[in-house]
């Protein structure tokens, strides 16, 4: 294993009749997920007949399978093969996404709540968390939900002991080391910190879920009044989002 | 062309099919039918796809009006059908005319009955699925529970022509007993190694009840509480599969079900073969449950036999008379 947590070697395990889990390293971090992206790339594209589908995760790929059609044998051959994969692999170009969010009050009712736990104000939350970039590690749970990486560790915070019943979409949070930014309205026990009103779900779209795994996203503060234009441009299809491709291969600091 | 109508939707009625396979890496959950087995043959039965879209409904079947000759099928658990009010058998093939009413009782045994018809039924497909996720607010009709006075586009049988009316052999009809435990078989792991000698023997052992919290994403079971080793929450979150038996730090297992969420982060000490789920998801709150390990090889050539059992489903297992239809 090298130091990162990527394994020379993946381990391969069944999970159920028709899946196999293939997990490339043994921790979240940069070098696991682009090992896991490049892994699944290569699989989503050359997958043979039988199976199904293949979903990534932080640090490993679920691969559904219909065993009448192939071998446990030749789908664990063909995932060794995916992880070893040298050269040119078709990924998604990592872009950085610029969302506009308004902090705290009532779009975001927990923001007190991290503030008092760590002893600072709700400016200096709203601060540390605009200044950092937010790794996509992979879209689940519900669609085009990203799991994200990258807080600080200075907003490390419990979820709330009883969930919320109702989140709106929008709803951005964070929990433990972890944030997200939801596409439907859910039930959470994250710490609502902020909503936003670019929709990274949206069915009446060509294409519904917003962002790819690999992304990055950058929240920055806006008004109320920025959130009810926004999100009447966004109903209305005129929101340019901001939005950058990034070409060069060195952006590793989550 | 034939056409259907809701008069009365029942308790839960969704539109389902054999679940939206490709969208989990967009975070859209698989969902489908809960009990496959009975989806895949009522649309035998009508000479459908295995696939075609089919309703599913909960405790109680909807009572639906049909304008149009067409064929319908109804399988699962036993809710006592009727046509005009008379009954009629499930399992087999109907020949239903113009303004016959289809209604329903409730369930006698097991949970979850199966309505096909001729040609399926006719909504978007999404994600190449046609399936209702509740969760989602997609697929189905809208993406919700049906109402009264929906209506739906479907196969219709002509005038003065030969149709197979099929009858599933009685041998072949699962039988939902309600007396005992149903014993449900699985493949060991993927987590086992998050659980101690001790959990793992209380999970093989024990009887577990179906709680109140029991839907299409998850049975939660009671019993006796199954001990992690170490830290459970060390786990990072990975796919999740229909079937597997999460364990979270309580040590009360959960088994998902079609419309699980697509990732999750609580260890799995096992997981449900493919062919038992229809099992489980017929089950009420209340009904027992046993867990029983198999080996890998032995869950696959056992759905392997289901797979064959479909494909010589008119061969070998259904009785076939032909009636002309004036």
């Amino acid at each position: 294993m090298n130091e990162r947590g990527v394994y020379n070697k993946p381990i391969i395990r069944p999970f159920g009749d028709s899946c196999l889990i293939l997990e490339v390293g043994d921790q979240i971090s940069y070098e696991v997920h682009l090992k896991v992206k490049r892994t699944y790339f290569y699989a989503r594209d050359r997958k043979p007949k039988g199976i199904k589908e293949v979903v990534p995760a932080y640090s490993s790929i679920n691969c559904h399978y219909n065993p009448s059609e192939i071998s446990v044998r030749n789908v664990e051959a063909f995932l060794q093969q995916a992880f070893e994969a040298k050269g040119e692999i078709e990924e998604a170009v990592p872009r950085r996404i610029r969302i506009p969010t308004v902090f705290g009050g009532e779009y975001g009712p927990d923001l007190e709540r991290v503030a008092s736990f760590h002893r600072i104000s709700q400016e200096k939350v709203v601060e540390i968390f605009t200044r950092g970039e937010y790794l996509n590690y992979f879209i689940g749970f519900m669609p085009g939900k990203p799991y994200l990486g990258g807080l600080p560790a200075e907003l490390e915070t419990p979820r709330l002991d009883v969930p919320r019943t109702h989140l709106p979409s929008g709803t951005v949070v964070l929990y433990g080391k972890q944030v997200a930014i939801f596409g439907l309205p859910q039930p959470s026990g994250a710490n609502c910190i902020g909503r936003s009103p670019i929709k990274v779900y949206d069915p009446s779209r060509e294409n519904p879920v917003l962002l790819r795994m690999g992304d990055y996203l950058k929240f920055y503060p806006i008004e109320k009044e920025d959130f009810v234009r926004i999100e009447q441009e966004v109903m209305s299809g005129r929101y340019q989002l901001e939005i950058e491709e990034i070409r060069e291969a060195v952006y590793g600091k989550v | 062309m034939a056409r259907c109508r809701i008069v009365n939707p029942g308790p839960l009625t969704t539109v389902q099919d054999l679940g939206r396979w490709g969208g989990q890496s967009l975070g859209y959950c698989i969902g489908g039918a809960m009990d496959i087995f009975s989806l895949k043959a009522a649309n035998l039965l009508v000479g459908n796809e295995p696939e075609a879209a089919g309703l599913e409904f909960t405790y109680q079947g909807a009572e639906i009006i049909f304008f149009g000759r067409t064929l319908i099928a109804i399988t699962g658990a036993e809710m006592g059908p009727m046509i005009n009010n008379n009954k009629i058998p499930q399992w087999e093939t109907i020949q239903v005319n113009n303004g016959d009413v289809l209604s329903f009782g409730t369930a006698h045994s097991g949970l979850r009955a199966y309505l096909a018809v001729k040609g399926g039924f006719d909504v978007p497909a999404i994600i190449g699925s046609r399936s209702t996720s509740l969760k989602e607010m997609l697929g189905g009709v809208e993406g919700r529970a049906l109402r009264n006075r929906d209506l739906f586009n479907i196969g219709g049988v002509d005038k003065r022509c030969s149709v197979i009316l099929k009858r599933m052999k009685k041998e072949h009809i699962p039988f939902r007993r309600c007396d005992g435990p149903i014993v449900l078989r699985t493949v060991e792991g993927p987590h086992q190694e998050y659980f101690s000698k001790k959990g793992e023997k209380t999970f093989y052992s024990a009887e577990y009840t179906v709680s109140k919290d029991a839907d299409r994403v998850g049975y939660r079971l009671e019993g006796e509480r199954i001990e992690h080793k170490g830290e459970a929450g060390k786990l990072i979150s990975l796919g999740m599969v229909t079937g597997a038996v999460q364990v979270p730090g309580n040590g009360l297992p959960i088994v998902l079900t079609a419309e699980h969420r697509t990732h999750g982060g609580y260890p799995c000490i096992a997981t449900v073969i493919t062919i038992d789920m229809p099992k489980l998801v017929q089950c009420r709150p209340g009904d027992t449950i046993r867990f029983e390990k198999i080996t890998l090889k032995k869950a696959q050539e056992l759905l392997e036999d289901e797979e064959s059992f479909f494909n010589d489903f008119d061969l070998k297992y259904v009785e076939k008379r032909e009636v002309y239809v004036r």
